[in-house]
This record gives C-alpha cells, sequence and structure tokens, in this order.
C-alpha cells in the first residue's frame, strides 16, 4: 500500500512538472488533462476511493470532468 | 431502500424498547391481558427489527466510502463552490483578457509549483499515515501525520510570503477583477488548508494518545479526506490561475 502511494506521488510530482514546463494558453488541453489524471489519481489512491463502491468514484470523476471541460471550452473561445 | 431505512428504524428502537413499559416483556403484564399481548408483539417486532437492521447495516457499511458519509458530503460541497469559482475567473478572463494577462504575468509561478510539490507531498505523508494507522503501528503513524502537518504549514508560510510580495508592489483585494478573483479563491483555499492542519493536529495529538488506534480511526480518515479535497482543489485553481 505505502509502496503504491509512493509510486503516485512520484507521478503527482512528475505531472506537476510537466504541466508547468508547458503552461501557457497554446497548451491548455495537456495542462488540464495532467490536472485531470492527478486529480483521478488523489482521489483513486490517496482518498481510497478504490475501496470504495463505483457510485463514489464516478461521482468525482464525473463532477472533475464536467469543471475542467467547462475550463477547456472557455480557455478556448 | 433497506440500507436507507435501517437509521431511523433503530433510532425509533432505541427510544421505544428501554423507556416504553410495554418493552419490559413479561414482568408487568400477562401475556393473556391487551397490555400483555401487545407487549409480546413490541418484543417480536424488536427482535425482527433488530436482525433486518443488522443486515442493511452490512450493505449501508458496504456503501458507505472511506471517512464516512458526511465528509464526503462536504467534499463534494466544497468542489462544487470552489468549480463555481473557477469557472466565474474563467468568464472574466474572456471579458477583460488584457488584465487578466497582465494578472498572471505578476504571479510568481515558481512558488506555486512548490506549493503544488508541497501539497501533493503532504497527502502522499497523510495516506502513508492512514495506513500505518490501519496495520497498528501508531508511533509510525503520528510520523506521517506530522510530517503532513508540516506540509501544510510550510504551504501556508508560502502563500503568505506570495501574498506579502504582491501587497510590497501595491497589489491587494477589489484593485481589478483578476486579483480580487485570485485573492478570493487562493485566499478562501487557504482558510481551508489552515483548517485542515488543525485537524490533522488534532488527529495527531489523538494518535499520539492512543486514542486512535487499529480498530478505531474513522475520525482520522475524515480529516485525511478534508486534506485531500485541499490537494485536489488546488489541482484545479494552480492551472486555471498560474498556467493558462
Amino acid at each position: 500500500m505505502m509502496k503504491t502511494n509512493t509510486w503516485v506521488w512520484i507521478a503527482l510530482l512528475l505531472l506537476s512538472a510537466f504541466s508547468f514546463s508547458i503552461g501557457g494558453r497554446t497548451a491548455i488541453g495537456l495542462v488540464l488533462v495532467a490536472a485531470g489524471l492527478k486529480s483521478a489519481l488523489v482521489g483513486r489512491q490517496f482518498m481510497e476511493l478504490r475501496a470504495a463502491h463505483l457510485v463514489w468514484t464516478l461521482a468525482l470523476f464525473a463532477l472533475l470532468t464536467f469543471v475542467l471541460g467547462l475550463v477547456y471550452l472557455l480557455g478556448q473561445a | 431502500m433497506r440500507d436507507l431505512c435501517f437509521d431511523p428504524l433503530e433510532a425509533k428502537l432505541t427510544v421505544i424498547h428501554p423507556e416504553h413499559p410495554l418493552s419490559k416483556g413479561h414482568s408487568g403484564h400477562s401475556p393473556l391481558t391487551p397490555f400483555g399481548t401487545l407487549a409480546l408483539i413490541s418484543k417480536n417486532m424488536t427482535s425482527q427489527l433488530n436482525s433486518e437492521s443488522l443486515t442493511a447495516h452490512e450493505e449501508y457499511n458496504r456503501f458507505e466510502p472511506p471517512g464516512g458519509f458526511l465528509v464526503w458530503i462536504v467534499v463534494f460541497l466544497e468542489l462544487i463552490t470552489f468549480s463555481a469559482g473557477i469557472l466565474v475567473f474563467m468568464v472574466q478572463g474572456q471579458s477583460d483578457p488584457e488584465a487578466f494577462r497582465t494578472g498572471r504575468a505578476l504571479l510568481n509561478q515558481p512558488i506555486a509549483l512548490a506549493n503544488t510539490m508541497i501539497l501533493l507531498t503532504g497527502g502522499w505523508c497523510m495516506a502513508n499515515g492512514i495506513s500505518s494507522l490501519r496495520r497498528g503501528h501508531q508511533i509510525q503513524s503520528s510520523r506521517w501525520i506530522a510530517a503532513a502537518i508540516a506540509t501544510g504549514l510550510a504551504f501556508l508560510v508560502l502563500k503568505a510570503v506570495e501574498y506579502a510580495e504582491k501587497i510590497s508592489h501595491g497589489i491587494g483585494f477589489g484593485d481589478d477583477t483578476f486579483f480580487t478573483l485570485y485573492f478570493l479563491l487562493t485566499g478562501f483555499h487557504f482558510a481551508h488548508v489552515l483548517a485542515a492542519a488543525i485537524l490533522l493536529t488534532a488527529m495527531w495529538v489523538g494518535v499520539h494518545r492512543g486514542r486512535y488506534h487499529r480498530d478505531h480511526h474513522l475520525d482520522v480518515e475524515s480529516s485525511g479526506i478534508f486534506w485531500h479535497m485541499c490537494d485536489l482543489i488546488w489541482l484545479l485553481l494552480f492551472p486555471v490561475i498560474y498556467l493558462l
């Protein structure tokens, strides 16, 4: 469990560094995909949604996808 | 349906059963009298409902998320609130792109990246703290929780440095739309991290004193979920405010 946490933590740090390096209006899609991936990793691993009923994972991911999708559309406009 | 109604049933039973004179069973009334018959019916119903509620309770636990329902309601409400703020930020950015471009250029991106790394590290520490507590390693768990608190304090200090930097340059709340929303969103998040750090400190004291252990740690789990929620919110704020 703690080993998986560590791998997820490293992945989160790498994703943050990656989105920081590509940040800007040209890479808006990639930055938001990285944010979505990070949120998914935090939700599934750190918040332990993997152990809960699937409904909770779906509800959280639906909300995050909705928000990031709207941010993407507004950013593109 | 059953899992939703078990709690009120159980609550009703605890009210009726010990307090009501009929619940004393055979002690006061003969089974042949109307009161005695009622007492027997009540007793039978009680045992039937108790066994039913036990089954329902198992279903409830299977559906219950880590940390309990209540903290997850808070998580969803907070995420919706911050999402609304983020969307307002994006819409305002459309109406005044120049002010937002200038505003973003004045922000300290390296500090924001450092804060992201710090919060994610705090999340990792807390996840390990709960994992250790579940395995019965209380000392190890209290160390992980202390590390998570330290990361929270580091985040707050860096954020305060960032605010001080803005204020020293004459930038304050209400100067323009960008900085008004910047201070609102990040300030609200700052308050959440502060609250989470206080919560974690209370949990650390509890684990350290042995109040929370392998068999009793729901409060620590709930506080952990609240802590991770601060991570989640920051993961949405960071790209929107600093990177786009």
